[in-house]
């Protein structure tokens, strides 16, 4: 990975290290000693730091240090960045607020400390971040609360307080991250710098990226066009204030967020209103494939299936009619008040046999692209067993699944784990399944 | 700066793109000999670069059906301050475009493609793309809009000529990247089956 220094690097200095109970060096340090490097400790206050030696300054340490992580108040930074060119490190992330986000004196300084050190051709992220995250190596270079699992989602993100409350959140869902990064100033790394990285990784199948505000469009433009991992976006700050004087009709209408939107429609990065709404897509870019064009529901519960019937519609998906073939394959397993058509209703009492042959009878039409399988828990339903089959399901046909297993008690919770595991993203509202799908669609309609 | 006349029409040569047509005169008989000239019916308008919404002023005249009408048009157009001329347009029919252009913050010079007429600012239903850009974007933009069902004879409209509209956003884009257009309306285009019509210009530069 290009910036290995940063991504994957064997030793780290921690500066502004501190035992310091809830305190930013304390939570970076405790984050970075879950894995297994070799971590120095720059504290000039400290002769000693979590039963290990404290060192003055970076200079003082006689190992070569690949990052150097700076946590220390915004005037201390320009002398150590200092130390750190003449220790010459091999990446900078500086964590530390009040530069150019605060005042003017701040953008000085950050100037500075960004023209030093692309002097020195040492990479810097930040400052004014949370730092980055990497489970695939075991790195958290963050003071975010705690580390998320390991999985296939890449997250690049201009606000750090998201990234704790996502970090905190995943802890209780099925996917989990290769990167995360927190862009904060970008006086060294941008965020499009992290996109091609992320784009890079053989291990991240989908970017989700929180904007607030992009300097150079064209440039964002350009990398996201070539970009080949599939990209979700959401935008924060969608007013503007105030307009100034305009005299055209056109001059008016394009507002900065309206063109911003559009030129991610330009780019083929699938935009989203909510972080909810982003990982339901991420979910299934990350784990499926497959061209998504009409869509085939099974369901034991009519009105989940007319809300996901609504919802695809309003995606401008399409649900094709059940075709001859289909019926007479699944017939002798219906009850006899199923629906005989799309939705295919197999009614409240069904168990998995009746499931599966229903799932399978729509999943191999050969019009039909995707399925979504909806479950509303019943007394006889078997939640755990109906999600073996469809897993089994999936490892036969090819095409995109994704369930709708409503409800969070044990029973179901058990059987979406083992869903997603699988890699079949569940969604708890039929509507939540409907964008998903779109932007699946629209991943292969490139 | 706004354009005036002669700069907006030598601009629009300058990048292939055509006017119905048009002319810019000074006196009443002009007016009717143009007008004659043409054929009728035609249309009159202040030209200004002072005056953006011109309807609000009575400064558009239409469906002016023969000289009589349009001597008089001219006229109560005369009467309007603060303009440098009158133009006398060929009445063209079919549906109202709008499309434009703009240089964003961020992304520099894009182009809006919408429908039109006066009510462009309240049903807002336009799409865009960073200019400059080819046929593929353009067909995108066209796709995007939700009248676009009127460019496909609604209600006993025209069919219209969807490659001329794609040629006309292309040029556009061109236009609008290459002169660093601050601002642009081509408002209205009126599209039929046989072209598409700039009947309208303004830009900002």
């Amino acid at each position: 990975m290009k910036f290995e220094k940063i991504f994957n690097p064997k030793t780290v200095a921690v500066v502004g290290a501190t035992e310091r109970p809830s305190s930013v060096g304390r939570g970076l340090v405790e984050n970075l000693q879950e894995g297994k490097r070799d971590l120095f400790y720059i504290n000039p206050n400290r002769e000693e730091l979590f039963g290990e030696k404290s060192y003055s300054k970076v200079t003082d340490v006689s190992e070569e240090i690949d990052l150097a992580i700076i946590a220390v108040p915004k005037n201390i930074a320009p002398e150590v960045v200092d130390d750190c060119i003449e220790k010459q490190v091999g990446a900078v992330i500086i964590i530390s607020a009040g530069f150019a986000e605060a005042d003017e004196e701040g953008e000085k300084r950050q100037e500075e400390i960004s023209k030093k050190l692309e002097k020195a051709d040492i990479p810097l992220v930040g400052p004014n971040c949370l730092g980055i995250i990497r489970p695939p190596v075991n790195l958290n270079a963050s003071f975010a609360p705690g580390s998320p699992k390991e999985g296939t989602l890449s997250l690049i993100s201009q606000s750090g307080a998201l990234i704790d409350s996502i970090v905190d959140g995943s802890k209780n869902q099925n996917y989990g991250f290769s990167l995360i990064v927190s862009v904060g100033n970008a006086a060294g790394l941008s965020l499009v710098d992290y996109v091609r990285v992320a784009d890079e990784d053989p291990n991240t199948e989908v970017i989700m990226l929180y904007i607030e505000g992009i300097e150079d469009g064209r440039e964002f433009l350009r990398v996201l066009e070539e970009v080949k991992t599939p990209v979700v976006a959401i935008k924060g700050g969608k007013t503007e204030k105030s307009k100034k004087a305009i005299s055209s009709h056109t001059g008016s209408l394009a507002g900065r967020y309206e063109v911003f939107s559009a030129a991610l429609r330009q780019a083929g990065v699938f935009e989203v209103d909510s972080l909810e709404e982003m990982f339901d897509v991420a979910k299934l870019l990350a784990w499926q494939s497959g061209s998504v064009d009409e869509v085939g529901v099974v369901t034991n519960g009519g009105g989940a299936g007319v809300l996901l019937t609504d919802a695809l519609y309003n995606q401008n998906l399409t649900l094709p009619d059940l075709s001859e073939e289909t019926i007479r394959k699944i017939k002798e397993d219906m009850h006899p008040d199923y629906s005989k058509g799309n939705p295919l209703d197999i009614v409240g009492d069904a168990l998995p046999d009746r499931y599966e042959s229903a799932c399978r009878g729509v999943i191999s039409q050969e019009n039909i692209s995707a399925l979504v399988v909806i479950q509303t828990l019943q007394i006889m339903t078997d939640p755990l067993e109906n999600a073996k089959r469809i897993v089994k399901l999936k490892k036969e046909f090819k095409k995109p699944i994704a369930t709708v297993f409503m409800g969070a008690g044990k029973e179901t919770k058990e059987a979406i784990a083992y869903l997603e595991k699988n890699g079949i993203p569940n969604y708890s509202d039929p509507k939540r399944a409907a964008k998903p799908l779109q932007a699946l669609k629209q991943k292969q309609d490139e | 700066m706004i354009l005036g006349y002669k700069k907006r029409e030598e601009l629009l040569e300058k990048h292939g793109l055509k006017r119905p047509e048009t002319f810019l005169v000074q006196s009443k008989k002009e007016a009717v000999e143009k007008g004659k000239s043409m054929g009728f019916p035609v249309v009159a308008k202040i030209s200004s670069d002072k005056h953006l919404h011109r309807t609000e002023l009575g400064g558009v005249i239409v469906d002016i059906k023969n000289e009589e009408e349009l001597g008089e048009a001219f006229e109560k157009l005369s009467g309007i301050e603060d303009i440098e001329g009158i133009i006398i347009q060929k009445q063209i029919d079919g549906v109202e475009l709008i499309v434009g252009a703009k240089k964003d913050p961020s992304f520099g010079p894009v182009v809006m493609l919408g429908t039109g007429g006066i009510m462009v600012e309240i049903f807002k239903d336009v799409s865009f793309r960073v200019a400059p850009f080819k046929v593929d974007k353009a067909k995108e933009m066209i796709e995007e809009i939700k009248g676009k069902k009127l460019l496909d004879g609604f209600r006993g409209g025209p069919e219209v000529d969807k490659e001329k509209l794609v040629d006309l956003l292309v040029k556009t884009s061109r236009l609008a990247f290459e002169e660093e257009v601050r601002e642009l309306d081509f408002n209205p285009v009126i599209a039929n089956e046989r072209d598409v019509y700039i009947c309208d210009v303004k830009i900002v530069l």
